[in-house]
């Protein structure tokens, strides 16, 4: 069971995470979980001298059918798109700077304020000054309707493995060795 | 005065003759930028900045414009690490060899260059670290070392930048240019803040916030003969006896020089470097006051009540544009009509740059010259207070 217990997890984990369906369907586990107690009580009933035949072994085993369903997912066009920088915050207000995406721009030209409240509950914590985000402005056609959209995604950037900090450290120290002299060569230089 | 000439012109009016001198203040296209002829084809740059359309650092393209080489400058000081005051200043290093130029001390500290270069090593961003210029400038410093060129120093409070002697100059006068801040305290305050800052193992990505108070930035005074410039650089009063406060106190025991003549007004006018003591006490009464204009956070320095403020004390002031903001994008009418119904105004960073160009020959009054979108200051004030009508 330990074996199903992590699907069942990394199934939740996958569907929450990106929104979309995944093979580890809720209704497949399910039934997968059935099958598999089933299959369990059948051997537990096997006994030495047991003249009883054994159960069959389904002949969709480990095979998991998945009945195409058709989702409605919305089609979008993205009329713009930014990289924005925060500033700073000002009460409910955010001021960033912005990289024209749809421009092809590749430095900051723009500012803007933006309220927090157009912000998603979960993204609102992760903001702060030095927070990069996207703001991506479009149309979207949905159930055969078109509506305007304005997203902000706030991105969740990797973080600093030790790897990094020890190169930009090696490299910090060794441009001020450069230019100052290690702490040998100046006690030699004084004498 | 004059006014109004177009950048592209300038050639035909001609360098400056060898006992004149001239200050230019350049901005803020994105950045500021001052170029000070001290005699006979000698020049200073305090800081970078780049204009739209021209290529390299716009001190560099003004000379060139005039037929001067870039060995002309003999001194480069970079008064802080912002990327407004400091943009295309890794070229302007590079392309001035001979040149010595000068950081604040501060930006030399181990620690500070381990926060650059961590920092510097989150690539997520499209705009970069917006530490790039910096590490650039002094990978360009430790080029010279390696070169056995000793053409940099790092300055600090009442440190000489450079000095000239008299007889070398056709106008005859000494020119001496000392560095006014940082001061040692403010340079220890700024490494304890970087340290909270600092990027450290297994913590997000993050890229630099907003600029931070700009205690560490190396204001400067520029004598030459009886003639003082101030220059403001970004120094604000942070606290009691930190930023000008520490500056009027060095100033108090041991004045800098005579009374400035000329200000780079400090922080584009910002009122949190508006400091009246530097006014009575470092300033000849009603001096020229020039500044280049910015946006910060929610508001354009210099705001009405900082124009107030300076042109009160100041009947030449200047700015080197009328507006901090350049023109809105024309953009597609759907996201026009989106940004307008939900009340969003986005902010053209890159505003039209004019200069101010100031020239003095011996004996005579300055005389001043402003070049397109460059303005009296106080015009600023008249056109804001009338648009909402």
């Amino acid at each position: 069971m330990l074996q199903q217990a992590n699907l069942e997890n990394d199934a939740s984990r996958r569907t929450n995470g990106d929104g979309k369906g995944s093979l580890f369907e809720k209704e497949v586990l399910s039934g997968w979980s059935e099958r598999q107690r089933a299959r369990e009580r059948n051997e537990t009933n096997i006994t030495f001298g047991d003249t009883a035949e054994p159960a069959k072994t389904p002949e969709n085993f480990g095979i998991v059918s998945y009945s195409p369903q058709i989702r409605t997912i919305p089609r979008e066009v993205v009329l713009q798109e930014w990289e924005g920088r925060v500033e700073e915050i000002q009460g409910r207000l955010l001021i960033a700077r912005l990289v024209d995406i749809t421009a092809k721009e590749t430095e900051e030209t723009e500012q803007v304020e933006l309220p927090l409240d157009d912000i998603t509950e979960a993204d609102q914590d992760l903001i702060q000054p030095g927070t990069i985000f996207r703001w991506i402005l479009g149309y979207r056609y949905l159930y055969g309707r078109k509506e305007k959209f304005a997203r902000i995604v706030v991105r969740r950037l990797p973080i600093w493995t030790d790897r990094e900090m020890g190169e930009a450290d090696k490299e910090a120290y060794e441009l001020h060795n450069t230019i100052f002299g290690t702490s040998e060569v100046r006690s030699a230089s004084g004498g | 005065m004059s006014s109004t000439t177009p950048f592209s012109e300038l050639a035909k009016l001609g360098p400056p003759a060898a006992d004149e001198i001239e200050v230019c203040l350049f901005g803020p296209s994105f950045g500021e930028s001052a170029l000070i002829h001290i005699g006979d084809g000698r020049w200073l740059v305090v800081d970078s900045c780049a204009y739209a359309g021209v290529d390299g650092p716009i001190a560099l393209h003004y000379l060139d414009q005039h037929g001067i080489d870039a060995s002309a400058i003999e001194t480069v000081l970079i008064t802080h690490w912002h990327d407004d005051h400091c943009r295309g200043a890794s070229k302007l290093v590079a392309s001035t060899p001979r040149a010595k130029v000068w950081i604040a001390q501060t930006l030399t500290n181990t620690e500070l260059l381990r926060f650059a270069f961590r920092m510097n090593t989150n690539k997520t961003a499209i705009a970069g670290s917006k530490l790039t210029e910096f590490i650039q400038i002094m990978k360009e410093i430790a080029e010279r070392k390696k070169r056995g060129e000793t053409t940099f120093g790092f300055a600090i409070q009442n440190h000489p930048l450079h000095y000239v002697n008299g007889s070398q100059l056709a106008h005859g006068a000494s020119v001496k240019f000392t560095a006014l801040s940082p001061s040692h305290g403010d340079h220890l305050d700024f490494l304890e803040r970087i340290g909270d800052l600092f990027p450290r193992t297994k913590l997000p990505k993050r890229a630099l916030g907003g600029p931070s108070p700009n205690e560490i930035s190396v204001a400067s005074i520029l004598e030459i003969g009886p003639e003082s410039i101030l220059l403001g650089a970004d120094l604000e009063n942070t606290k009691a006896g930190s930023g000008w406060d520490a500056v009027l106190k060095a100033n108090r025991s041991n004045r800098f020089g005579s009374p400035a003549k000329i200000y780079k007004i400090p922080h584009h006018g910002s009122l949190t470097a508006h400091n009246t003591s530097v006014w009575s006490d470092m300033l000849a009464s009603d001096p020229f006051a020039i500044l280049t204009p910015w946006r910060k956070g929610r508001g354009r320095l210099p705001n009405d009540e900082g124009i107030k403020k300076i042109t009160k004390l100041s009947k030449q002031s200047f700015s080197t544009s009328r507006h901090p903001d350049g023109r809105p994008k024309t953009r597609s009418p759907a996201v026009q009509s989106y940004l307008r119904s939900n009340n969003i105004q986005l902010r053209n960073l890159k505003a039209p740059a004019g200069f101010v160009r100031m020239r003095k020959k011996p004996g005579a009054d300055w005389n001043v010259e402003l070049f397109e979108p460059a303005c009296h200051l106080a015009s600023m004030l008249r056109r804001r207070t009338r648009s909402p009508a």
